[in-house]
């Protein structure tokens, strides 16, 4: 069951929550309390399979999927900078909503209830090399993967780069942490934040259509199945550290390739498909350095 | 030569207040100008203005000579203004040198931040000013002063020719005071013009070269500091002549209603921050600590409030013995009035409103409640009269606390304490950051608390405020009471000698 081939399961798994995991520290930096992953995802995954469905094309599905991930971030930028709704609240309704969208469009424009499968979606191809494949580890993470995976992977350690030696991401940061801090200074705080949803809206967007034609080429109702709250929850625990957000994400990556290994084998497959979820609850709610803080507080009422 | 700045009859409304009224301001290149006024007499205002926070209603900026607009903060900087901010701006996960290029990035030419150039940019700044910094620490490691360097740096570092400083001696001591001024010296040598807004008058009499005073958003006085005294620009900022001497009559001590015996304290890190401290308070009469900041005071608040249970000793409040188990609430049930040291963090909460906050501690008060029910009506009824008659100026009892400026929430904290009926009142740092009238009104307030009989434990970094207010002194330091004075039998000399820990006085 362990063999190296769940290396590149692994890898597969974390891309969507890794991307949508990167988009949001952007967010997650600069000040923006952007939950709408999930729904951002789900949208760009259905309208990347629409897109393959008519165009054929896989680059104009990607860019399809993308565009409709950066429509969704300004719609939430509108709602809530704009308009003064509150993040949260804004966040958490465009949720529901964009899960009703993506079933509401799928009858419309699909006739179809539940999922579309049809020949005519075309996926993102793969990426395989004799060369690469040959090399252990490396071959085994890499080859035969998406050009998703691959720029998911490089995009985040560029992230570490672009957040702590550019001078955007030292905006980006002061931003975050003390706003008034940027401003006086003359930062343009609102901009950045800007463009911090942005970036986050185009990868969650990305991060959607590695679900829909990166996996599988389909589409089905509700097929993020929470990996955006996963990806909410790694940013949390990796505290907004972009090499953090990797080792976290493959983490997850880890347990959800294991949970399709173990399904093969005669075990409840409710209970397996848990797997992933349970090891977001031990990481993300289960916070070490909280517990120590909470157990120093009651030694000193002790006292 | 053209002034370094002149703001020509600036006036700035906010809804219902007139925060300037045809305020002109001139300052001159390479000199010190002091910009003083009460609190909410509107220096900060008019300082947003010139900074570009805030757009006047009318009125011109000339900046050497030349009329500006400036809308934004990235103007004013652009036109070589920068403004230290009497809360610091920065960002503490971030390196000092990080926080003083974010305005103006060192980049290499790829794009990427040069840290290298920044950190040594930084300490080149830093020797060049006599402010010397480690560039690489993390700023939430700094202590205050520190941070204040860094704020210093990061305004000289943006290419400011004119500093606005607010208040920027508030959160100092004694000794980091004077090292900030004599860099403000410095920086006037070096042909920098400087505008310095504070209410502390000793401050602005020894580093200023002009003064200009402002009084409910309007200019009261313009002097060379030369030509000044401090009891003529303290007239122009109250409106009338006033004394620093608080009138009170000899103090009619009764029985002990606070004794503390024996009290040790040792900190976190097992530092003994009390040692062997007793004393009494008497009925009807206030008793000053004195001592240098950090020799215990603070610890002996927290001690006797409640806020640490972590003491040995002995304490009793009138003929009730106090257990060490006893939280704050309960001391307070027992005839305990606190005001802390810090308003903002322990004095007031200050996203609540201010009825809150002057209900906070006092839930069984029948006034405004009954049991498990408390009528708001009742307490805003109970509340307005309170802060009237302590003259807190507020637009509402629904705004939050921390929208009234320093004074008036000090004030209004002082209000609430005094309004519980106190038995003992802890009285710890009444006047800091507060201006002259607000704090010649608590001292009369203080007293008048006295009068009535009550026990007042003055605890204060002000030698002045101590020695006019109390009867008698006791002087702490590393910890323990070295002595004991009269105050109107012994001088400001002879303390400081025994808060510098050599001993002296009459126990």
């Amino acid at each position: 069951m362990l063999d190296l081939g769940i290396l590149g399961v692994t890898m597969r798994m974390a891309t969507p929550i890794l991307l949508a995991g990167t988009g949001t520290l952007y967010n997650d930096r600069a000040g923006v309390t952007n939950i709408t992953l999930e729904g951002s995802m789900l949208l760009g995954g259905f309208f990347a399979v629409a897109c393959s469905f008519f165009t054929g094309s896989w680059v104009l599905a990607a860019l399809a999927g993308i565009a409709t991930g950066i429509i969704v971030s300004l719609v939430f930028y509108f709602l809530t900078s704009i308009c003064g709704g509150d993040e949260l609240v804004v966040g958490f309704s465009m949720n529901v909503l964009l899960d009703g969208l993506s079933i509401f469009l799928l009858k419309q424009i699909f006739h179809q209830s539940g999922s579309l499968v049809d020949e005519r979606i075309v996926g993102v191809p793969q990426i395989s090399s004799e060369v690469l494949g040959g090399i252990p580890i490396i071959g085994d993470l890499f080859n035969g993967q998406t050009w998703i995976v691959y720029f998911t992977f490089a995009f985040a350690l560029l992230t570490w780069v672009i957040l702590y030696r550019t001078p955007f991401g030292l905006k980006v940061l002061a931003c975050g942490e003390s706003p008034q801090a940027a401003a006086t200074v003359g930062v343009k705080v609102l901009r950045i934040r800007f463009i911090c949803n942005l970036i986050g809206g185009a990868l969650c967007g990305l991060a959607g259509v590695q679900i829909s034609l990166g996996f599988l080429s389909l589409f089905t109702q509700g097929m993020t199945v929470g990996r955006g709250f996963i990806a909410l929850g790694s940013v949390v625990f990796s505290k907004g550290n972009p090499l953090r957000l990797i080792a976290v994400t493959m983490f997850f990556g880890f347990a959800e390739a294991m949970s399709n290994r173990v399904q093969l084998m005669q075990l409840p497959s409710e209970l397996v498909l848990m797997l992933p979820y349970l090891a977001v609850v031990i990481l993300t709610f289960v916070r070490f350095d909280r517990l120590k803080k909470i157990k120093g507080m009651k030694d000193q009422e002790a006292c | 030569m053209a002034y370094a700045v002149e703001m020509r009859n600036i006036t700035k409304r906010f809804p219902g207040v007139v925060a300037n009224q045809d305020v002109t301001l001139q300052v001159r290149w390479g000199s010190i100008h002091g910009l003083i006024g009460e609190n909410g007499a509107g220096k900060t205002t008019l300082m947003k203005v010139l900074y570009g926070m805030y757009h006047p209603d009318g009125g011109e900026i000339l900046i050497d000579g030349k009329p500006v607009r400036l809308k934004d903060p990235k103007d004013a900087i652009s036109h070589s203004i920068g403004m230290v901010h009497q809360h610091f701006t920065l960002v503490g996960s971030l390196t000092v040198a990080q926080n003083i290029i974010l305005g103006k990035p060192i980049c290499k030419k790829t794009g990427i931040l040069d840290l290298d150039r920044a950190n040594k940019e930084v300490e080149r700044l830093g020797e060049e000013y006599g402010l010397p910094v480690n560039p690489k620490a993390f700023v939430k490691d700094l202590p205050v002063a520190m941070q204040q360097r860094v704020e210093i740096l990061k305004v000289l570092y943006l290419g400011a020719d004119i500093l606005i400083m607010d208040e920027p001696t508030a959160v100092l001591t004694p000794q980091e005071i004077q090292g900030l001024l004599n860099t403000l010296l410095l920086l006037k040598e070096k042909g920098k013009s400087i505008i310095l807004i504070t209410h502390k008058l000793r401050e602005l009499m020894s580093v200023t070269d002009d003064i200009t005073v402002l009084r409910g958003g309007v200019v009261t006085g313009v002097v060379k500091t030369s030509e000044a005294s401090e009891k003529r620009i303290a007239s122009m900022m109250v409106g009338k002549e006033i004394s620093f001497e608080v009138p009170k009559d000899v103090a009619k001590p009764g029985e002990e209603v606070l004794k503390a015996e024996h009290l040790y304290y040792q900190d976190k890190f097992g530092v003994t921050m009390l040692n062997d401290v007793s004393f009494t308070v008497r009925k009807g009469e206030i008793l000053g600590i004195a001592g240098v900041q950090g020799n215990g005071q603070t610890e002996l608040i927290e001690v006797l409030s409640g806020m640490t249970t972590r003491y040995q000793g002995r304490i009793v409040f009138g003929d009730r013995e106090i257990r060490q188990s006893d939280l704050p609430l309960k001391r307070r049930e027992a005839g305990l009035g606190h005001i802390p040291e810090d308003r903002q963090t322990m004095g007031a909460a200050l996203a609540a409103t201010l009825l809150e906050n002057f209900i906070m501690g006092g839930l069984s008060d029948l006034e405004y409640t009954s049991p498990g029910m408390i009528s708001y009506s009742k307490a805003a009824t109970v509340a307005k009269g309170q802060y009237e008659h302590f003259d807190v100026k507020y637009a509402s009892l629904g705004e939050p606390a921390g929208a009234l400026s320093g004074g008036n929430l000090q004030k209004a904290i002082v209000a609430r304490e005094i309004y519980r009926n106190p038995q003992i009142l802890i009285a710890a740092q009444p006047s800091r950051g507060v201006d002259i009238g607000a704090t010649m009104f608590i001292h009369e307030q203080l007293i008048k608390l006295r009068d009535a009989g009550k026990g007042i434990l003055l605890v204060s970094s002000e030698l002045g405020e101590v020695m006019s207010l109390s009867d008698r002194v006791i002087v702490m330091y590393n910890g323990a009471i070295v002595g004991e004075v009269d105050p109107k039998n012994s001088s400001e000399e002879e303390l400081g000698l025994m808060m510098a820990g050599m001993k002296g006085g009459h126990s």
